[in-house]
């Protein structure tokens, strides 16, 4: 009868823990994900509220109206066809289609869903229609829009954001659909119009993931100095890397400038996986990111401890398996300018009567060290300087970047890459592009980030 | 007494003011018309409230009058959601407290009057499988489970609930005496047998409460962790069974690890659910505000999501929170029990209890994956309502006796003193 009151106690104490962990999960579900599933497109609650409720407006950071609502209760847009895709997959759909807009992610605001008590009294009192919360964006439509002619109908996207704050400046994806006709859109269409390329595209990176094997080396103590001789073909476990010539006899920065794969394969070897792996996932997008707006997909690196010397060269020239979203890559390239430390991306600016947004905390995350950041920026300043990103110089300003081109296989065009960002502290801008089978990095993204960057330095960013 | 009896008074009438505000809240909801339909319901509730707090005590001096505050609290959340969701579930809802209350009464009479005798547990034990199987055999299937036997057009029952009752009384009859492995046979062949027609029902949630309650009771009185360990193992390997056997299980444990692959499909329900919870927030939309209809099964299994939706998470987890205080009850009751069988039928009694509130309440927060089982109490439904009570029914026969004993106790040494 003793023990069987101890083992009483022992079992009560297991079953309160029980209780505590239901309680426990239940606060993580109402507070991680209470907003996401709130918003959810199959929550039926708000397209319930939809049919009663005048939706809030969305506006853009200059206080463009971006949507509103007329007379008749229907959503209008921007007038011109060029501004209403250039920010389609921001701003979203009232169907729900395009989950990544704020129509969706924000749906539960600008439906005045989770109004305060004190404004729902207000509007019953005074009988007004119920009216949702605005919402204003981080994004400049104007920026939106020069992203989008810039990008010229070609598959791809475009991404800015302010450096030092995170905000989104400008974040363009194509193709895109009419936000004012998404019941005549064509979205059987292969070309997948309703994914958000620049957060839900995950890319064959190339040369640009130069960026983070560099920063693995002199994180690793690899001197600026170290050098090589490439004589246009490098055997690893029998593949063999190629350059498009031979480059000579070069140290790091000239090999980085000129985009040498077989120094850089050599590079990745020398420094082994593990190393390799660490530096990429210190930057934290090799995983998926729930941020408090959008969801900002994993990027992959695909070797480990027992990849071959092949594969981890391959790695280090981001070919092969590795694949990186756009928005990852230039938060990188903006955590580079702000000396290693990356900022938080945030696509909303202010919502409703949530302060929230104005005054949390960002989430930044030392990716690398500020020394090995400042390298990093000047080895960058001289690919557009003299290197493969020459056309993405912009006249006034210390423009740094890496270009890459993409193998993607068989007889397709090269992906190509431009990730950058403008040294001068006073324009904290950080860019990345990216056009779909779009051939050199060099002659065709970095064209597109000079003219979104001009843009935006003339417009006081 | 005395003083435990006047703090229990006033949770008494704090549940009686829950009541009247919940139902005049609804009742007044209507615009311009005062519903009086949920003055009956309210005036019904009141009077099993009443009758719980001035009748009961006369019979039974020793019941646990925290345990009793607790299941009208619970049994009170349940009336006022079930009014709102329909005037007349409601209604049977009382028909089915009021049994509830009968059985209990009754339950508590044979168990002080000791009518469960040992001798006789291979009667008990055909009858507990008869249970089991006989839904197997005439029952239909209802919301993906075999476990309902239709009577009439209206009355269906769940025989398998009433196997927990008899399950308890087993494991307590058989447990207070025989712990030797060559003993123990016979009862793990019983369960065995139970579980494995459960799962062939398809209703794993029960399968999983039976094997719970077996497994605790099987520790506390054993004190034997291989005996435990081993039964962990038998569950492993059973889920891993079934997960390979049966696709209904594989679909669970799919649309448990991500629901929203399969938002129109098999994770509707729990997608449901989980909007549900959160659209409330923290302070709920307020009752009669929310939109539980798109829940499927909203009255029975899924009535937390239904009342975290309007009432709040905070209410989820105070509605948690009494669950925990009916369990501490529970505890305290088994270990001051007169013997060893008391002691564990006070103890299984408690840990079906919270063993059926956690698989629910956990299935549908989706902390574990959802069987469907009702929340004692607080869901509708006659032949769980009715079990509960009879759980209690034991709870509260053992906190009885220990208390006539203890104050038999009392009463000698008063004379003693006398003398």
């Amino acid at each position: 009868m003793k023990e069987l009151r101890k083992n009483i106690k022992y079992l009560l104490g297991i079953m309160v823990i029980c209780f505590i962990l239901l309680t426990v999960y239940l606060v993580y579900d109402a507070v991680i994900w209470g907003n996401r599933w709130l918003n959810s497109p199959y929550n039926p609650r708000l397209q319930q509220q939809r049919a009663t409720v005048i939706p809030g407006n969305i506006y853009d950071r200059t206080g463009k109206l971006l949507v509103g609502t007329n007379k008749n209760g229907k959503r209008t847009y921007l007038e011109y066809k060029n501004q209403r895709y250039s920010m389609c997959h921001i701003i979203g759909d009232t169907r729900g289609l395009c989950a990544t807009g704020v129509e969706s992610t924000y749906a539960a605001t600008l439906l005045g869903y989770n109004a305060s008590f004190l404004s729902t009294m207000k509007q019953f009192i005074q009988q007004t229609p119920v009216t949702g919360n605005n919402v204003t964006l981080t994004a400049d439509e104007t920026l939106c829009t020069t992203a989008y002619k810039a990008l010229d109908g070609k598959k791809g996207a475009v991404v800015l954001i302010n450096y030092k704050t995170g905000e989104i400046l400008a974040m363009t994806s194509t193709p895109g659909f009419d936000p004012k006709n998404i019941d005549d859109a064509d979205l059987s269409d292969s070309s997948s119009v309703l994914v958000n390329r620049a957060i839900q595209g995950r890319y064959v990176p190339g040369s640009i993931f130069k960026v983070i094997t560099l920063a693995s080396a002199l994180e690793n103590g690899i001197s600026p100095s170290w050098s090589y001789d490439c004589d246009g073909n490098l055997e690893l476990s029998g593949d063999t890397i190629t350059c498009p010539s031979a480059h000579g006899e070069m140290t790091l920065e000239e090999a980085f400038a000129q985009s040498c794969n077989c120094a850089f394969a050599k590079l990745g070897c020398t420094l082994g996986a593990s190393k390799l792996v660490k530096t990429a996932e210190g930057t934290g997008i090799f995983q998926e990111n729930m941020y408090k707006d959008f969801t900002l997909y994993a990027s992959k690196i695909a070797i480990g401890a027992g990849s071959r010397q092949s594969e981890i060269g391959w790695a280090a020239i981001g070919q092969d398996k590795d694949t990186v979203t756009p928005l990852g890559m230039c938060m990188i390239a903006g955590g580079i300018a702000n000396g290693g430390m990356m900022k938080e991306p945030r696509l909303v600016k202010t919502s409703g009567l949530d302060m929230s947004t104005l005054t949390s905390a960002l989430q930044d995350t030392r990716i690398m060290s500020s020394s090995v950041a400042k390298s990093l920026k000047s080895m960058m300043r001289t690919v557009v300087e003299e290197g493969t990103g020459t056309r993405a110089a912009v006249d006034g300003v210390t423009v740094c970047g890496k270009t890459g081109t993409a193998e993607v296989g068989g007889s397709r065009n090269p992906h190509a890459w431009f990730i950058g960002f403008v040294e001068e502290s006073e324009h904290p801008l950080a860019i990345a592009v990216v056009v779909e089978n779009g051939g050199s990095g060099g002659r065709v993204a970095a064209p597109i980030a000079k003219k979104v960057l001009e843009k935006a330095i003339n417009s006081g960013y | 007494m005395t003083n435990i009896g006047k703090r229990s008074g006033m949770m008494f009438f704090l549940v009686a003011v829950l009541e009247i505000i919940g139902f005049g809240l609804l009742a007044i909801s209507q615009e311009g018309s005062i519903d009086y339909q949920a003055l009956i319901v309210l005036g019904l509730s009141l009077i099993l409230l009443m009758f719980q707090y001035w009748v009961i005590p006369q019979i039974f001096h020793h019941a646990d009058r925290q345990v009793m505050v607790i299941v009208n609290l619970l049994m009170a959340v349940g009336l006022i959601f079930q009014y709102r969701l329909s005037t007349s579930t409601a209604y049977k809802q009382v028909i089915c407290c009021t049994l509830g209350i009968v059985a209990m009464l009754i339950t508590m009479q044979l168990i002080l009057k000791n009518v469960f005798k040992r001798r006789y547990a291979l009667i008990y034990m055909i009858f507990g499988v008869a249970m089991v199987a006989i839904t197997l055999v005439l029952g239909r299937v209802i919301g993906g489970a075999k476990n309902w036997i239709s009577l009439s057009e209206t009355l269906s029952v769940q025989p398998s609930e009433f196997a927990k009752v008899v399950l308890v009384i087993i494991l307590a009859l058989w447990l207070r005496e025989s712990r030797s492995f060559r003993q123990l046979i016979p009862m793990f062949a019983y369960v065995f047998i139970c579980v494995c027609l459960l799962v062939v029902a398809r209703d794993l949630g029960a399968a999983l409460l039976f094997f719970g309650t077996f497994l605790m009771m099987l520790f506390v009185a054993t004190s034997n962790l291989f005996y435990v360990s081993a039964g962990l193992g038998a569950l492993a390997l059973g889920g891993i069974a079934s997960y390979h056997l049966f696709d209904h299980v594989r679909t669970r444990v799919s649309v448990w690890l991500n629901p929203w692959t399969q938002v129109n499909d098999g994770g509707y329900q729990i997608v449901q659910g989980l909007m549900a919870i959160v659209s409330g927030g923290m302070f709920g939309t307020g009752i009669g505000l929310g939109s539980p209809r798109y829940i499927p099964a909203y009255r029975t299994d899924y009535i937390f999501a239904v009342v975290c939706e309007e009432m709040g998470v905070l209410s989820g987890i105070i509605l948690i929170g009494f669950y925990v205080i009916l369990v501490v009850r529970g505890a305290i009751i088994a270990r001051r029990a007169i013997n060893a069988y008391h002691a564990l039928l006070a103890l299984g009694s408690t840990v079906m209890i919270a063993l059926q509130s956690f698989i629910i309440i956990g299935g549908v927060i989706k902390l574990i994956p959802l069987t469907g089982i009702t929340l004692p109490l607080v869901s509708y439904g006659g032949s769980s309502m009715v079990v509960t009570f009879m759980l209690i029914g034991i709870l509260q026969a053992v906190a009885e006796a220990s208390g006539r004993e203890a104050s038999a106790y009392l009463d000698e040494e008063e004379e003693d003193e006398e003398e």
